[in-house]
């Protein structure tokens, strides 16, 4: 089912991929089908009821068997004694000695030929008959209810981080201060049963350092960070990668970054307003810095190509200037190229670019059940590791002493793989034989 | 000598290794089809002849780059093939009577090598998000799940054909079908293995670098269905019974959903990791 919900996830239109635009479109193209779908939820599949619902059927449905399968793993571990039964097993063998024989040498034999395998005693009693079992990768039992475990953990953890989480993003403007309230973020989401999401501290960006290859790709992206919080100031380098964590809060590196302009608008009749406006950056070098923007206090909107350098195409600031293009009611009311400090006029408004900084994309991150998530991942891992590297061998041999000689019935059992494991046991026997002798 | 002077060794070494592998797959395809079990041994000496070109070639990669060969197509499907390759020829050590799978594992191996050279052949800086030891699991395991899968789908496909043709011939020496099944049950057991702990990684990298472990990103949806799919699979064998002919069937299914996970998804929906994978 959850394979099922996978794939309707990928081939419907999702609401976090597509936006709002999208389904207003679909609405107004096939009303009744848009209908349908968003009444199932099938466009928003992961934050859905029925989603919700199914992941809480695995949880219970994995409940139940770790705790079957942990029941089963304690008797196993817990030592009993065992009748030695080798004609019990599918794959069993009588091998015959003759002659006469040292029954304590015999048992020796068994057991270095056997030790050789990896097999390890777990049952001897040389009164006569005398028998043995012999286990082999005994931890491989423990595979099932590890692996299952692990499960259970990543979907509790899923469903508490669906439940509990909260996140939220900004781009902090170089030298810039972020109050740490719900209010100022740039977007934001938490799960059901969590509140606005208030951090407690505030985040001053002091430096951003990006760092470029050669040919000008990004090689690491660095935001120096002062955390205040209350009257303690805490320096930390935050780096993509290498997240900081304070007071529960786990503090991310984004790889958004780009360059912040500021303009400052003077109208004939009122105060200048200065306004930041934040673009984007670009792939490659040669192009520039982009983004598109209403003025907030004015009609105008503004199409702005930042070039940080425009000597010679750089991310590296040396001779800024926007190529800007200024809309009001569709009609261009400026278009040219603005330098650093140059104003442009539209009408007799100024509009003068005054500033230039870097900004850093940074997103903060609470109660995503992360210890739990990262404790299951590690036994999910290991569980499946013992359940197909270690695979569970028994063997069990008796040794009859007959007038000339002795018979020794040989059984053996594997959990998983029997076709090869008949191969193994055949050799077992071969060598026993040969040691017997 | 120029670092990048060397890519031009790289491009001989690179295609030393495609030739030796195409007569490799002759090689197989000979014994196979002609039941001459002995040309099956040529298969594999030039499997292994083709793995030192193949490792020089990717070694001054590495070298050039100055990081692993994981960053483009290019990169991409040489380290796998390379991991497969290396995957093959030990299994075969341990269980010589299966060296016809050679006839599945080498043409995937030498047609993957040789779309790698058409694809971005130059050298790609690392992006930013790439570091860190969750990486390298990540990608590491990524390459010896569909070296497993490959040789689960290599022994499943000789089931069924053993099991049409019979006991003649050269499916007389492979072995036999309960061995073979179990085989394909094994390879996909560790490929099962390999493709959990591809995902926990990645799930781990994706937590340090974005802050958070899924975004149901493509790439990511399709590998839990074919995680899901190799899991369905697993658990059809060990509780229901499922052997033989079906088990075979449903390994060649979960085997082209990891390939559309690894190979098609990234060409044809966005995904982040198309963005280092193109």
């Amino acid at each position: 089912m959850v394979a099922v919900s996978c794939i309707i996830g990928i081939t419907v239109p999702q609401v976090a991929e597509k936006g709002p635009r999208f389904f207003e479109t679909w609405k107004a193209e096939n009303p009744s089908l848009y209908v349908a779908v968003n009444l199932l939820q099938l466009n928003r599949v992961y934050t859905s009821i029925w989603f919700l619902a199914l992941t809480s059927i695995i949880a219970v449905s994995l409940s139940l068997t770790v705790w079957d399968q942990g029941a089963a793993a304690l008797r196993t571990l817990r030592y009993r004694k065992r009748p030695v039964s080798p004609d019990g097993f599918k794959n069993f063998k009588e091998l015959i000695v003759s002659g006469p024989i040292d029954l304590t040498r015999t048992v020796e034999t068994v057991k270095a030929v056997l030790k050789a395998k990896g097999f390890r005693v777990s049952h001897e009693d040389i009164n006569e008959p005398a028998s043995l079992i012999f286990n082999k990768n005994s931890g491989g039992k423990l595979g099932g209810f590890i692996l299952h475990t692990g499960f259970l953990c990543v979907v509790l953890a899923g469903l508490y981080s669906l439940a509990c989480h909260q996140r939220g993003f900004i781009q902090l403007i170089g030298t810039d201060t972020f109050s740490g309230k719900n209010a100022d973020w740039l977007t934001s989401d938490h799960g059901l049963l969590a509140k606005d999401f208030d951090l407690g501290f505030k985040v001053h960006l002091k430096r951003f350092v990006p760092d470029y290859w050669e040919n000008d790709r990004v090689k690491s992206l660095k935001s120096e960070l002062i955390i205040k919080d209350h009257k303690v100031e805490k320096n930390v380098i935050l780096g993509v990668n290498s997240p900081v964590r304070h007071r529960g809060v786990t503090i991310y590196q984004s790889t958004h970054y780009g360059y912040t302009v500021t303009f400052v608008l003077t109208r004939p009749t009122g105060e200048p307003v200065v306004t930041h406006f934040s673009l984007d950056a670009p792939s490659w070098k040669d192009r520039p810095f982009v983004g598109k923007t209403d003025f907030p206090t004015a009609d105008y909107v503004l199409d702005m190509k930042f070039h940080p350098n425009l000597k010679e195409p750089s991310f590296f600031l040396a001779f800024p200037g926007v190529d800007l293009t200024v809309t009001e009611k569709e009609n261009v009311m400026f278009k040219g190229r603005v330098l650093f400090n140059q104003r442009a006029w539209i009408g007799d408004d100024a509009l003068q670019f005054t500033g230039v900084h870097y900004w850093s994309g940074i997103a903060f991150v609470k109660n995503s059940g992360t210890s739990l998530i990262y404790f299951g991942f590690m036994i999910i891992s290991f569980g499946a590791f013992l359940i197909y590297f270690l695979i569970p061998r028994e063997i069990h041999i008796q040794i009859e002493r007959q007038e000339d000689g002795a018979i020794l019935k040989v059984g053996g059992r594997s959990r998983k793989y029997q076709a090869l494991f008949a191969d193994e046991f055949e050799k077992i026997c071969q060598d026993i034989m040969a040691g017997s002798r | 000598m120029e670092k990048l002077e060397l890519l031009r060794y790289e491009f001989i070494f690179h295609w030393a290794a495609v030739i030796l592998y195409i007569f490799a797959t002759i090689s197989f395809a000979y014994a196979v089809f002609f039941q001459k079990e002995k040309k099956l041994d040529w298969g594999m000496r030039l499997s292994g002849l083709g793995l030192i070109p193949h490792s020089v070639a990717l070694g001054l990669r590495w070298y050039v780059s100055g990081h692993g060969p994981y960053l483009s197509q290019h990169e991409g499907f040489s380290s796998i093939v390379w991991v497969v390759v290396v995957m093959f020829l030990i299994f075969v050590y341990r269980v010589p009577r299966l060296k016809g799978v050679g006839l599945i594992v080498m043409p995937s191996c030498f047609l993957m090598m040789a779309v790698a050279f058409y694809k971005t052949p130059g050298i790609e800086s690392l992006p930013a998000t790439f570091s860190g030891i969750w990486l390298v699991l990540h990608i590491t395991f990524t390459k010896l799940a569909l070296g497993a899968m490959l040789i689960a789908l290599g022994t499943s496909i000789f089931y069924v054909l053993k099991e049409k043709k019979g006991e003649f011939g050269f499916y007389q020496r492979l072995p036999d079908l309960p061995a073979l099944d179990t085989y394909s049950y094994k390879f996909a057991g560790f490929g099962f293995v390999f493709w959990t702990i591809t995902v926990v990684a990645g799930a781990i990298w994706a937590n340090e670098a974005w802050g958070r472990y899924w975004a149901w990103d493509p790439i990511e949806t399709w590998s839990l269905i074919t995680w899901l799919l190799f899991g369905l699979h697993l658990h059809l064998r060990r509780f229901l019974g499922w052997r033989g002919r079906k088990a075979a069937y449903l390994m060649v299914v979960c085997f082209l959903f990891s390939i559309a996970a690894l190979f098609v998804i990234p060409f044809i929906l966005p995904t982040i990791h198309s963005e280092f994978f193109l």
